[in-house]
């Protein structure tokens, strides 16, 4: 296990230094540079100084070894968009935010779609089936999560007056955040779920247990519940980053002062130290989310061997 | 507000509503229970709301505020008076809280750590600031300004005409970058060339003159807007500059210094700037309002923030204006209509390239733009037309003598196409438009109306192609451009044509060069004479609309709604006929700063405690 998980972050590493050879030449090759939205051209001296105190008047290759330099010596360098912090720090700041609703947001979605897939697989053909399939799965996959927070702060801030219209600060900041966050990959886990219950349950080795007189309530936990989580491990694992490292969506639509905003305005500001900070964390994160996955599958399905697959 | 009138504002009474309710089954009781103590909890986490009772609360008039600032008659109470505006941070960086740090990442509430040598009044007159009053020199190649004396910092040093050297020095200064050198480039005498290193900062012709409260400013030449462009002398403290090297301790509230009625509180340039009382200010201008908070957010509706009161105002588009009117506890409040910045949108032409080379060709475009219509089904209200390039009421602007250069009309539009080879728009070439998005002016609905229009009326082929900001303006400033056409915006930077006219200079933003329209700017900027500078400028507005390097299609409104608890002078009409907080906003450099206070009604509606972000 140790072997294959070095030999998988191993990977990860080069394949995070390729990343960001790639990225550093595609966000140079891009129009425009930091400091070119202004309203009127600055004269060239000017844009010279400019240039010259950020780093920018030097050649592409020694740009990247200055960066790829300073990283490896933990510096992140300083981002265009505050230069009054760090990368490190802004991202310090930011992340913590995005976790905490990330990390609600998962529990709530994945406990939430494990719950509404198999109660709907194991009432199959119900009105609650209907009810959850048709409201909660369909629902929470066809509606953008913009248009879902949008109308909670209509309802719960605007007219209940129950609940903040957005912001940070106070525990009720979460509340609609996470419920508009939550509700497609708890819809996408549902409906997972639900598929996957529904054909371990009429699988041959279900029909032989119940054959054999097991209970109802065994077969289920110990046979069909447990043999349908595997390939929601799928499905789960990638979307862990995906939500982990926020969504300008919902982050705007409930002000929240976050992450996710930042990979949209870092490439729209070319702010190249905080793009490269930022597809760093995404490839880490992703990178690691997979191979957590792998390893997971060895922990729900015996047959799976990690040492097999690395050989 | 009475308790009846608020329940009618919600559409029922309490009886109305209890002969409503319902016998409840068992059932019914234990889930209307569980839903109201859902209620509670979430009500409970809610926080802190003012939700006020229906008449006038306890006054503070003729008390004094935190900086001796006497409050008003029908003021409420010092702890009220906090001012929460909200701003939209898309697009935009938030690094410093000073103009001459950085123009185009200066964070909302910038530029109230000082005082200007002039500030405007809401009819946008130059009225004194620092300066008590300035004088041109018999040459015409050197202003005065005579400072006022005793103003202090909070550091305990004097405001003089030092602080207001340093300043522009460490703006001309090489290593420090800055972004807004254009501003004084080719005004003050050896700005460029210090901005190029080829002389000293200390060599740019801003000097002290016979004593320390007397600032000379001396130009490259005779310029007669000097006192308008003063409006950005926002200083810095000389001696903290000297100390730390840079602006940017004004965005730590320890070393934080001003000499303006407001001092840092809290710097969270992705959530929340405070302002807090200066208790050391000594200057003239003493704003009712205590605490300024902005609220930054990255996008998202502004409306149901100022809704549930988290904000105490807002900037309506004109789609938040419908929902308004809509809106039962929203439509009686008063719409506020301003140009703020005087902002015109127009579409520019490669004028080096064809087939915009071609006069007709741009002339054609011009009378092919029907704007009544567009506005009104687009834009309005918070649009005009635009005839020229100068918004009217915009000092020197003119609109009658424009529109027969830009009327709309499609048999001359058709016809000057054809005069320039392109009959029926036959032969004529497939041309791109460019745009980027731009909520506020609608652009997206806006280019795509133009664009209709001119291939129904000229039988061209324009298309549309979208882009991102920086990607466009980076395009549109390269030499040659990189753009064929495209729709953009300018706004004013101070108050006088030379400003907004500058734009088509030759070598300027586009690429239109004409040396009589150049002559016209320069003797314009030198000539001290109003009715003289008018006629100068008249011509060159009418050069400028006739040889049409662009379209102007419209200029912007801004639509306000304010609480009805904030009151003051700075919200009356002025005499153009436009109403709430203008331009340049609630600064330090506008008179509105001193004629906003938060009424004795505040209690009558919910507004977000602030206690706990000051």
């Amino acid at each position: 296990m140790l072997a294959y998980l070095g030999q998988r972050f191993l990977t990860l590493l080069l394949v995070m230094l390729v990343l960001t050879m790639v990225i550093f030449g595609l966000m140079h090759a891009v129009p425009g540079g930091p400091f070119n939205m202004t309203q009127q051209p600055l004269p060239p001296a000017a844009m010279a100084n400019i240039m010259r105190k950020y780093g920018l008047s030097e050649p592409l290759w020694r740009q990247y070894l200055n960066w790829l330099w300073a990283l490896l010596h933990g510096d992140l360098g300083i981002p265009f968009e505050d230069p009054t912090t760090t990368v490190t720090g802004l991202i310090a700041h930011a992340w913590p935010i995005t976790l905490i609703v990330g990390g609600i947001t998962i529990g709530v979605s994945y406990i939430g779609g494990l719950i509404v897939g198999c109660v709907s697989a194991l009432r199959h053909n119900t009105w609650i089936d209907w009810l959850l399939t048709s409201v909660v799965s369909t629902a929470g996959v066809a509606l953008p999560n913009y248009v879902i927070g949008f109308l909670l702060i209509t309802v719960f801030a605007v007219k209940l007056g129950w609940l903040p219209a957005g912001g940070w600060g106070s525990p009720a900041d979460v509340i609609l955040p996470v419920i508009a966050f939550a509700l497609y990959p708890m819809a996408l886990m549902a409906r997972y779920t639900r598929a996957s219950t529904l054909e371990v349950t009429y699988s041959d080795y279900v029909r032989m247990g119940r054959a054999r007189g097991l209970s109802n309530r065994r077969i289920t936990t110990r046979y069909i519940l447990r043999t349908s989580l595997i390939p929601l491990i799928t499905i789960m694992g990638p979307n862990i980053p995906n939500i982990l490292t926020g969504s300008i969506f919902i982050e705007a639509t409930f002000a929240l002062p976050g992450l996710g905003q930042y990979f949209t305005t870092a490439s729209l500001r070319r702010d190249y130290p905080l793009i490269m900070a930022l597809v760093l964390v995404v490839a880490a994160l992703w990178g690691t989310c997979y191979i957590l996955s792998d390893v997971a599958y060895t922990l729900v399905d015996p047959r799976v061997r990690l040492e097999g697959l690395s050989q | 507000m009475d308790e009846p009138q608020r329940e009618r504002l919600i559409g029922e009474t309490a009886e109305e509503r209890l002969s409503r309710m319902p016998h409840l089954s068992r059932r019914g009781f234990v889930v209307a229970g569980g839903a109201g103590a859902l209620s509670a909890i979430l009500a409970a986490c809610a926080g802190p709301t003012s939700s006020g009772g229906t008449s006038s609360g306890p006054t503070g008039a003729g008390t004094k505020n935190a900086v001796h600032a006497v409050l008003p008659n029908g003021a409420a109470l010092a702890d009220q008076q906090y001012f929460v505006q909200p701003f939209d941070s898309t697009g935009v960086t938030y690094k410093a809280l000073d103009f001459y740090e950085t123009v185009y990442s200066r964070a909302p509430l910038a530029d109230e750590f000082n005082i200007p040598l002039v500030r405007l009044d809401p009819n946008y007159n130059i009225v004194p600031g620092a300066a008590m009053s300035w004088t041109q020199a018999a040459n015409k190649l050197s202003w005065t300004f005579k400072i006022r004396p005793g103003i202090m910092w909070s550091n305990g040093v004097e405001l003089t005409a030092a602080d207001y050297i340093a300043t522009l020095r460490y703006s001309a200064d090489p290593k420090h970058a800055w972004d807004f050198t254009w501003f004084w480039s080719g005004v003050i005498k050896n700005y460029t060339e210090a901005v190029a290193g080829k002389v000293p900062d200390t060599a740019i012709g801003v000097k002290q003159g016979a004593d320390k409260y007397t600032l000379v400013i001396e130009t490259v030449g005779p310029i007669a807007f000097i006192p308008s462009a003063c409006l950005y002398t926002t200083p810095l403290s000389a001696v903290a500059l000297e100390k730390h090297g840079s602006g940017l301790y004004n965005i730590d509230p320890s070393t934080c210094v001003s000499c303006g009625p407001y001092i840092l509180h809290t710097f969270e340039p992705t959530s929340t700037i405070v302002l807090a009382p200066n208790t050391k200010y000594t200057g003239p201008f003493k704003p009712p309002i205590d605490y300024l908070i902005g609220k930054i957010y990255n996008g998202g509706d502004m409306l149901p923030r100022f809704q549930t009161g988290q904000v105490d105002t807002f900037n309506a588009s004109a789609l938040d204006l419908k929902v308004v009117a809509k809106t039962p506890s929203l439509k009686g409040l008063k719409v506020y209509k301003n140009p703020n910045d005087f902002e015109i949108w127009y579409t520019f032409f490669n004028c080096k390239a064809a087939p915009f080379d071609n006069i007709k060709v741009r002339q054609a475009f011009a009378h092919a733009v029907n704007r009544g219509p567009l506005i009104d089904s687009l834009l309005a209200p918070l649009a005009i037309p635009a005839y020229g390039y100068l918004m009217p009421g915009y000092p020197f602007a003119v609109t009658t003598p424009l529109e027969k250069y830009t009327n709309y009309d499609p048999s001359l539009a058709q016809k000057l196409l054809s005069e320039a080879g392109y009959p029926g728009g036959k032969g004529f070439p497939s041309v791109t438009f460019n745009w980027w998005a731009n909520a506020a002016s609608n652009t997206e609905a806006v280019v795509q109306a133009l664009t209709a229009n001119w291939n129904k009326v000229l039988g061209i082929n324009v298309n549309l192609q979208e882009m991102d900001k920086t990607t466009f303006y980076t395009k549109m400033e390269k030499i040659p451009t990189q753009l064929q056409m495209g729709f953009v915006s300018y706004g004013m930077d101070y108050f006088d044509a030379s400003n907004m006219l500058s734009v088509y200079k030759s070598g300027g933003r586009h690429n239109w060069d004409n040396a009589q329209y150049d002559s016209l700017l320069a003797r314009g900027a030198a000539e001290s004479n109003t009715a003289e500078r008018q006629t100068i400028y008249t011509q060159a507005q009418e050069l400028l609309t006739d040889q049409a390097p662009g379209v102007f299609i419209f200029h912007l409104l801004y639509g306000y709604l304010y609480w009805p608890y904030l009151k003051g002078q700075a919200l009356a009409t002025n005499k153009l006929g436009y109403d709430g907080i203008q331009w340049p906003g609630f600064f330090a450099t506008s008179s509105s700063l001193t004629e906003l206070y938060v009424a004795d009604n505040v209690g009558s509606y919910t507004r977000q405690n602030e206690s706990g972000v000051l």
